[in-house]
């Protein structure tokens, strides 16, 4: 038994604690399909003060940690590259209160989105933003470390970073603080992001969990509206300025009540009804672009009214409504009454079945999204070869190119690119250099990731996206938290001693 | 790489390279659907480790497939903590409506693979040490309860003959014969109530082979299912119906697989008394007063989507309040003792059907009903513990039926 093995015991408690390796196996990777590295133990800590032993320990005895929640993350970014420990942190979920007069909530940070929000949904009352298209399995830590979006509410109420209050997080060195109004001693109940002075939450909010363990985390509720609409259309041109268009009238106009909005470029929507079985049987024959949207209002008559200038704007961008019902082609019905918002994105990725995807899902600007859609065709184009070779040696299809466009929060949007390979072990470099010049393309192309990780931290800085002195103010700020890049090393090309 | 080194993997290979580990299977939530959680037996461990639910599992013989690591017994104590309930199935891209059958919610098949695994932990020598005891004495008893064959028919009421031939043939299971006569005492009352033309198999009769398979000892199974299936032609019957959910499943779905010739068919009870009451054949006539919930069984409900036919004949048993528990039909929270986790683990077994215990007691109902010879046993060991401050009674199905025909 070494002796991190034992001080970890004694923290946590031996049942806390493994250094089995088939267990540790299973830590070893996340939902991105290539990059895998095994664990030298697990741990699963109750509390912050836990947390925080374990980090002093893990600075005295210099061993990696790395943060993980829901393991559903698509940049690596909970794969301990460097080894050491894994934080397991869905121990700590539980809802610690829900303050309706103040319209927040404090939980830990390993309670899924889901099972938050199914607690506020009771009351009448949601959290705007339900965190990212994994939020059945993503936890809020993990949502608040990338700056989540697409699990629902994103035209609304944009990433769930926005609507943080205040967190309580773990320093790499083991302190604890409190963010927001909480910084102040004399404040009972947190009522503001900002404490006195910067916003230090922010320092946590898509870190990508390099600057600390976030272990509780203050979120501003809102009452769910209770008068909801869902619309879909077919868009009769295949042009994608009709998808820009419509998106940047419906934001500019007021946005009329907009909880979510999103445009499938036609080739997507052949893509889904090519698949055995078609994915969505009302949009077998479609053939055609299509977008949707999700409206909400505290009455009828605003709901008629946001549904009247909603409507009115596709129309006359060559839309046509494909009908009320999702045995119609209503898309928007199922996703705001069915599943719970969430799990739209995430079964794209299960689609073709037979391969993974690699994504290298970004935001930009609602009027550039054709051009980052133009570059992932470039990237097919370029590596036309290689797509054919995996194709050619497992007879498997596979391709690239942008999934569904989604509203994200001002004029941005969210876009699932990306491509779907074969990821058997004899593919494994030839699929990270492709993976990595996407992102690189994607990168030069002016879009902005938000869940980095491993994968995408690293590739902005070999794509020299900062300048040297913004690199070196981030390093600056690293160093002085985590003088000896205990947490997460790798990312960002931030390394403790002696790795490269 | 491993490649062609474990037989039953491989046939499973295109599924565990389908999965791309978004993790609902761990603790998924989605209200509008009644999915509330997953995993039972993630939900009872005390220590959550992702092997405990499917994502773990898939990882493991992801592992295993691409050599990075062994069958071992320590990998069998984690693989065989799992009821192979099939709930993680119904999560995997399961969209709950007909217009979207996402193309890998429609290749996944979790307990199939599990199944797979757990073949390849039997061959390699590494089966659970209680469940090779009891299919040693399956192999040479036909059946997993240490009973003398013998005593198979104990159960049969003085008097009572079936005859040589007949349309239906009624399989008695395990264990209904060897613990819960009473069950087959009600069966084969209701059948003749109804005037059914059927038989058993007798002394003829042998395990169905589900515990073989459930287990992992395919080989056993297949010797079991070619002896019934032989005794079975001489009967000259069409259909074959049981109670027991456990075989029902086997003989239904397994006996096609490992006998391509067997073509006759399956019916579980309610499906035939579902129809029975139809026909007008079984009158319910007697009022009974209670309030019930009923449990889906993992065998007859996620396994062969059978959840209307006992929801029928309880709707038509006069004075009947059939209130549901929040988790139902795919949703169903398993009672924990199936996959050999009872004989396996009787702790975990007993603390996943406490929990479903509670779900039901939750409804304010008297009595949970179900219809399966398995969670009958499993939910009553449950309800005694949590005797004391709420009780519930458990019931087969059929005992409620008979009261009030």
């Amino acid at each position: 038994m070494t002796a991190v093995y034992e001080k970890l015991r004694k923290i946590v408690g031996p049942d806390l604690v493994t250094n089995d390796e088939y267990i540790r196996y299973t830590y070893s990777k996340t939902a991105d399909a290539v990059y895998q590295h095994m664990p030298d133990y697990v741990v699963r800590p109750k509390t912050p003060e836990e947390v925080a032993e374990i980090l002093r320990m893990a600075n005295q005895e210099k061993v990696p940690v790395v943060p993980r929640g829901g393991g559903a993350g698509l940049m690596a970014g909970a794969v301990p590259h460097r080894g050491g420990i894994v934080l397991d942190m869905t121990e700590m979920r539980k809802i610690i209160e829900i303050n309706i007069e103040d319209q927040v909530v404090t939980v830990e940070c390993g309670i899924t989105w889901a099972e938050l929000n199914k607690e506020l949904y009771k009351k009448g009352f949601y959290t705007g933003c339900l965190g990212p298209g994994s939020g059945m399995s993503a936890v809020v830590g993990g949502g608040l470390s990338h700056n989540s979006v697409g699990g629902g509410g994103g035209a609304k109420y944009g990433s769930c970073c926005k609507h943080v209050v205040g967190l309580e997080v773990v320093l790499p060195q083991g302190d604890i603080i409190n963010t927001g109004s909480l910084c102040s001693k004399y404040v009972e109940h947190p009522f503001s992001r900002y404490g006195f002075g910067a916003d230090y939450s922010g320092l946590f909010l898509g870190d990508n969990g390099i600057h600390g363990v976030k272990t509780k985390a203050i979120l501003r509720i809102y009452t769910k509206p209770p008068y909801v609409a869902g619309k879909t259309f077919m868009l009769k041109r295949g042009n994608m300025k009709y998808g820009v268009n419509i998106f940047l009238e419906w934001l500019t106009k007021g946005g009329f009540g907009i909880y979510d909005g999103f445009y499938f470029p036609d080739y997507f929507i052949m893509g889904l009804s090519a698949m055995t079985p078609p994915t969505y049987l009302p949009w077998k024959d479609l053939n055609k672009a299509a977008i949707f949207y999700t409206t909400e209002a505290f009455s009828e008559k605003e709901l008629e009214a946001n549904v009247e200038s909603l409507d009115a704007i596709v129309l006359k961008n060559t839309g046509v409504p494909l009908g009320p019902e999702i045995e119609d082609g209503n898309l928007a019905k199922y996703q705001y009454g069915m599943d719970g918002n969430w799990s739209f994105y995430q079964n794209t990725f299960g689609v073709p079945a037979r391969t993974q995807s690699l994504t290298t899902e970004a935001h930009c600007p609602v009027q550039l999204f054709p051009k980052m859609v133009n570059v992932i065709d470039k990237w097919s184009a370029k590596h036309a070869a290689e797509l054919t070779k995996i194709q050619q040696m497992t007879g498997i299809p596979v391709g690239a190119g942008c999934g569904s466009v989604g509203l994200a929060g001002e004029n941005n949007v969210e876009l699932a690119i990306g491509f779907t390979t074969v990821i058997k072990p004899e593919f494994r470099d030839l699929n990270i250099a492709l993976w990595k010049d996407q992102l690189d393309m994607v990168i030069k192309a002016g879009a902005m990731h938000y869940m980095l990780g491993y994968v995408t931290s690293r590739q902005l800085v070999e794509a020299e996206a900062f300048t040297d002195q913004y690199y070196n103010f981030m390093k600056g700020i690293k160093k002085i938290l985590d003088p000896n890049n205990i947490l997460s090393p790798g990312k960002f090309m931030f390394e403790m001693e002696g790795y490269k | 790489m491993s490649e062609g080194k474990y037989s039953h993997l491989e046939k499973v290979r295109a599924m565990v390279e389908a999965c791309y580990r978004c993790g609902d299977c761990r603790i998924a939530y989605r209200p509008a659907v009644g999915r509330y959680q997953v995993c039972p037996v993630r939900e009872a461990v005390p220590a959550k480790w992702e092997p405990f639910f499917a994502r773990g599992k898939i990882m493991l013989i992801m592992g295993l497939l691409y050599g990075d690591l062994q069958l071992s017994q320590e990998l069998a104590d984690i693989i065989y903590q799992c009821t192979i309930c099939g709930s993680c199935k119904f999560i995997c891209n399961y969209s709950y409506h007909p217009s979207l059958p996402h193309p890998l919610s429609q290749k996944m098949d979790h307990p199939k693979i599990w199944e797979a695994l757990r073949a390849e932990l039997v061959e390699a020598g590494f089966p659970l040490p209680k469940h090779a005891q009891m299919l040693a004495y399956c192999q040479e008893n036909y059946n997993p309860y240490f009973e003398p064959h013998a005593e198979r028919l104990k159960w049969i009421p003085k008097g009572k003959t079936f005859p040589k031939e007949a349309d239906y043939v009624l399989f008695m299971g395990c264990t209904e014969p060897y613990r819960i006569p009473e069950i087959l005492q009600n069966t084969i009352r209701i059948l003749d109530i109804a005037k059914v033309n059927y038989t058993i198999l007798a002394e003829e009769e042998w395990c169905c082979g589900s515990v073989a398979l459930r287990t992992g000892d395919r080989k056993i199974a297949e010797n079991m299912a070619k002896h019934n299936l032989e005794a079975l032609k001489k009967t000259k019957a069409t259909h074959l119906i049981t109670h027991c959910a456990g075989c029902y499943r086997t003989l239904k779905f397994d006996y096609p697989d490992l006998l391509p010739e067997f073509n006759i068919q399956v019916l579980h009870i309610t499906e035939l008394i579902k129809d029975l009451i139809a026909e007008g054949a079984l009158q319910l006539k007697k009022q009974i007063s209670r309030k019930i919930t009923y449990h889906d069984p993992c065998h007859l409900g996620r396994h062969a989507q059978i959840y209307e036919a006992p929801r029928y004949i309880l709707n038509h048993i006069p004075g009947i309040d059939l209130v549901e528990m929040q988790r139902i039909k795919e949703n169903a929270w398993c009672c924990g003792a199936g996959g050999g986790v009872k004989s396996g683990f009787p702790d975990l077994a007993l603390q996943i059907a406490k929990t479903r215990i509670q779900e039901a007691l939750d409804t304010g109902a008297d009595a949970i009903v179900t219809a399966c010879p398995f969670c009958l046993r499993n939910l009553q060991d449950a309800a005694k513990e949590l005797e004391g401050d709420q009780t519930i009674e458990v019931l087969d199905l059929l005992d409620l039926l008979l009261q009030a025909l």
